[in-house]
């Protein structure tokens, strides 16, 4: 799935991915995804979907016992997946880095700002101090952070504040990927907004490719060229932003853009639901993980016996989705 | 900053005066009369007399502890009733000895609690988890005087390695000055490497023996409040940034986890300073703790009394650093008048 | 329709709630979480506060029920001065005027099955005889099938969590709920579950809600009414309707705008 004006290559392309958790539940199930530069792509899912999953994955960051279980991760041309763990420290914060939803918590509450940013440049090249300085204002400046807040402590900023640094601190080196989980979720909606502002410019200043993963459509819509919808540790449709919101084919997909639409219209009695509740990691149903809640299964066994793979769309080769009843024409809402 | 300075020191200052008043007025309650402890059982009531009045025994609590105070003061800490000798000179001929003992002890356990917790921790490594909890447990319930006795046994008699209960130094070697009391310092002062050697050998099973104790407590504080940072976020964050785990955990989670460590430490090396009564008897070393102990068998007040004031201000001391470490490690603390957030 | 019966089930006159902020040796400075917020809510309505973090939404909802005295101003419910009651008749109002919280797994005892934790409050208002069918009459309304009745909270989806702690509420029979933020802490697809719930049960019920939330859209599509808070005090009061299409306050414009537009589509402009 490459952006509009698709370049030759992908920075990143991610095969077959699965993640489990030691030797139980997959978490993350033969992903597929690839990544043009410069794309932003939107990584949709609820709880349970494996989102953040996939972005700790691809970073090498996976903990409490989750392992790559099968797949391959290709930044750059390069396979990450069995990299050596010193090989795989010099791509990160380098090559990929990644920015945390709640910027309190992500960062070191006992170091000062400067101290954190000065960290993750030293981390890479071998710049001296007053070159150090340089790149470090320079990042600062890219997320409109005023240079005095170099020497303040986490505690002493606003979330708005602290989550431009930890953007800041990501992007110091101009990766080529970068992975935000949850960045607004923690924030207030103004700020959120202003954050998400900083976030593209930069993004699209250092040509930085960028997963966002989220929950929230309404960021996704604002900040994302493409979407990929993921549930039950897959991706169940993918396409550009605007259509896949607009037009959506999957059942699940389509559920979630009434659900967050019909709160506009003042003409409903009651919001259309989709009964039930995503599954968990470890209760991921066999088959197509959404049959349960899906309203077009109409008690088609093959639903329940295999997974529907991401497939493209009949003439709309951009757009795919997993499904066996998919639609060819609009949606049903 | 002069104002919370001001206020410690003199909060430190009640606290010591306290400890005193609360000392002296102990020790001249409990039963035993020094008089009689000190000139025998054959001593004339004139005498006793005269040995009451020379002390300032005869007048009432208030007026000596006041003349105790007045005299502390100024340098004079007393006499030791026992051996003549003033309590000063006592206790300063006999307090380097336990402080190097104890500042041996604490370096050593401090620095392998960090190092074991850490490694410990910033990896998952169950069988040396397992190992290194065990010996913590051991060293916990294990009675130092016991483990001295133990260390003695296996590693001075049986193979020989290291001297016996001897005291410091090998009493043969050549006398040489001793500027600041503290051996070490003084015989690489003097150039006497041979001297430095035996010292050192002298100092190992001591301050090991000192130190496992220690060691324990503060190794299984640290480890736990290790594991408490480290599912936190942000050390996530520091290696995405393509920092090592190691370097993740000294740089991170250490400072991050370490303030009720610090607190404990603090506590610990103030306690050691203090002396261990037992395991200088065992290693004949001549420090503090004996001393102490048979003077508060005799009665013998001056000692006593100076020496627990002479504790309290250690303990403050110490506090008072580990006070003002908090501040450096933690700038929460530092900036707790904070304002909240700046947009 | 006319929303306001003779009387609101409801009124707040000059709430304020200050805290002090410790510093160590200065003069202690006052900061008023909740500065002179008046209101008032008629039976059946739905009155929704917003606003974001700091704003003292969350202090006002306390004390709109009776948790906190506030500094001045006055609670009437039901023409009755709450904090003019005695330890007692307060607890005894709380059964009409109940809260329920954003973090289900937070506000439920992990220690308690679900059965337990709805019975509680019956147990403490002396209503233990005969609790079981309400209970168990409660526990259906919200969507939380007899299989479920013995689990523990933890075992439990966050839906289901909220459900039970709307039951625990419900049950009791108040005829005003506040809810601070319930859905935030909820997946999307389940939010419209609780929500659509929330209707249900105020059809079946007669109650009153005053909604706190963060999310404009949701606060629109839910309540009837909205006043818009920020640091501390109303800075807008109308039907959500008004509010939406003509944002008074500069504050409410820029919420407006600042909300992501739901998909592309515009956001009503000032």
């Amino acid at each position: 799935m490459t952006a509009v004006g698709a370049s030759a290559e992908a920075v990143l392309k991610i095969t077959d991915l699965s993640v489990a958790y030691g030797e139980g539940p997959e978490v993350v199930r033969s992903l597929d995804l690839t990544l043009a530069p410069g794309e932003r792509l939107g990584l949709i899912g609820e709880s349970g979907a494996g989102k953040s999953t996939v972005g700790l994955a691809v970073i090498g960051l996976l903990r409490s016992g989750m392992r790559i279980t099968s797949g391959s991760v290709v930044l750059n041309g390069r396979e990450l997946t069995g990299l050596s763990e010193r090989d795989l420290r010099d791509t990160r914060g380098n090559d990929i880095a990644l920015v945390y939803q709640d910027a309190l918590a992500a960062l070191d509450p006992v170091k000062s700002v400067r101290s954190q940013l000065d960290e993750a440049i030293r981390a890479h090249g071998d710049l001296d101090r007053a070159q150090r300085e340089a790149v470090m204002l320079d990042a600062m400046a890219g997320a409109a952070l005023p240079v005095e807040h170099l020497d303040s402590y986490p505690h002493e900023l606003s979330g708005g504040l602290r989550q431009r640094v930890s953007i800041a601190m990501a992007l110091a080196n101009k990766p080529s990927v970068l992975i935000a989980d949850e960045p607004t979720t923690a924030l207030d909606v103004t700020t959120q907004s202003r954050v998400l502002a900083v976030l593209d410019e930069l993004v699209k200043s250092t040509g930085t490719a960028l997963i966002l993963i989220t929950h929230d459509l309404g960021v996704v819509s604002a900040c994302c060229d493409t979407t990929a919808v993921m549930y039950g540790g897959r991706i169940v449709e993918s396409g550009p932003t605007q259509e896949v919101f607009q037009s959506p084919r999957h059942p699940y997909t389509q559920a979630l853009v009434r659900s967050v639409t019909a709160i506009g219209r003042s003409d409903l009695e009651r919001l259309p639901v989709i009964e039930g509740a995503p599954p968990a990691a470890e209760a991921i149903p066999s088959g197509c993980a959404f049959a349960p809640r899906c309203e077009r299964r109409d008690g088609d066994p093959l639903c329940v016996a295999e997974s529907p793979t991401l497939a493209e769309l009949v003439g709309a080769p951009h757009r795919k989705a997993a499904c066996w009843h998919v639609e060819t024409d609009g949606s049903d809402g | 900053m002069i104002a919370f300075v001001a206020r410690r020191l003199s909060l430190a200052l009640i606290s010591i005066v306290g400890a005193s008043v609360i000392a002296f007025v102990i020790l001249r309650v409990a039963p035993g009369d020094p008089a009689r402890l000190v000139l025998g059982q054959f001593a004339t009531p004139a005498q006793i007399a005269q040995f009451r009045r020379a002390n300032g025994l005869d007048l009432n609590l208030a007026a000596q502890y006041w003349r105790f105070v007045s005299r502390f003061v100024t340098g004079d800490w007393g006499f030791s009733y026992g051996s003549g000798v003033p309590v000063r000179h006592l206790l300063i001929s006999r307090l380097p000895a336990t402080v190097e003992l104890a500042l041996t002890a604490f370096a050593w356990a401090a620095a392998a609690a960090v190092l074991l917790a850490l490694a410990c921790t910033y990896r998952t490594r169950p069988r040396l988890e397992r190992s290194v909890n065990a010996v913590a447990f051991a060293g916990l319930a294990a009675p130092p005087f016991w483990l001295a006795l133990l260390a003695l046994l296996a590693l001075s008699l049986k193979i020989g390695i290291f001297p016996g209960p001897d005291g410091q130094i090998n009493a043969r070697l050549a006398a040489f000055p001793h500027p600041t009391g503290f051996l070490l310092l003084d015989s690489l002062l003097a150039g006497r490497l041979d001297a430095f050697a035996s010292v050192v050998s002298h100092l190992v099973l001591p301050a090991f023996v000192l130190g496992l104790g220690v060691w324990a407590y503060l190794y299984r504080l640290l480890r736990a409040n290790l594991l408490e940072v480290a599912n936190e976020p942000f050390l996530m964050v520091v290696e995405s940034k393509g920092i090592g785990r190691w370097t993740t955990f000294w740089r991170h989670a250490l400072p991050n986890a370490g303030l009720p460590t610090l607190t404990a430490a603090g506590l610990v090396l103030a306690w050691l300073l203090g002396g261990s009564v037992l395991v200088e008897a065992v290693f004949d070393w001549p420090g503090v703790g004996g001393l102490v102990v048979d003077a508060v068998g005799q009665k013998d007040y001056s000692i006593v009394q100076a020496f627990i004031v002479v504790s309290a201000a250690t303990y403050v001391a110490v506090n008072f650093l580990v006070d003002l470490l908090y501040g450096v490690v933690d700038p929460r603390i530092r900036t707790a008048v904070n304002h909240g957030a700046q947009q | 329709m006319d929303e306001r019966a003779p009387e609101p089930l409801l009124r707040v006159e000059g709430l304020t709630q200050s805290f002090r902020l410790r510093s160590a040796g200065r003069q202690a400075e006052t900061f008023a979480a909740v500065n002179d917020v008046s209101l008032a809510v008629a039976r059946g309505e739905r009155v929704g506060i917003v606003g974001e973090s700091g704003s003292g939404k969350s202090t006002l909802a306390r004390a709109i029920v009776g948790l906190r005295r506030p500094d001045c101003g006055r609670v009437t419910f039901d023409g009755t001065d709450v904090y003019a009651l005695g330890r007692r008749e307060r607890v005894a109002l709380r059964c009409r005027l109940q809260l329920v919280l954003q973090d289900p797994s937070a506000s439920l005892d992990p220690r308690m099955s679900v059965r337990a934790l709805v019975r509680e409050g019956l147990e403490v208002h002396g209503r233990g005889a005969g609790a079981d069918a309400a209970v168990a009459q409660v526990l259906d309304q919200v969507g939380i099938p007899a299989s479920l009745h013995e689990r523990k909270p933890h075992a439990l989806s966050g839906g289901q969590r909220q459900r039970v702690a709307l039951a625990r509420s419900i049950v009791l029979g108040p005829d005003l709920v506040v809810l601070d933020e319930p859905v935030s802490a909820l997946d999307v697809s389940v939010q419209g579950q609780i929500l659509n719930l929330l209707l249900d049960l105020q059809d079946a019920h007669d109650l009153a809600y005053v909604f706190v939330v963060h999310d404009l859209a949701v606060a629109r599509w839910f309540c009837h009414r909205v006043l818009v808070m920020r640091q501390g005090r109303i800075v807008e009061d109308a039907s959500s309707e008004q509010l939406f299409t003509q944002p008074q306050h500069p504050y409410t414009r820029e919420l407006l705008a600042a909300a992501p537009s739901a998909l592309g589509e515009p956001v009503p402009d000032a």
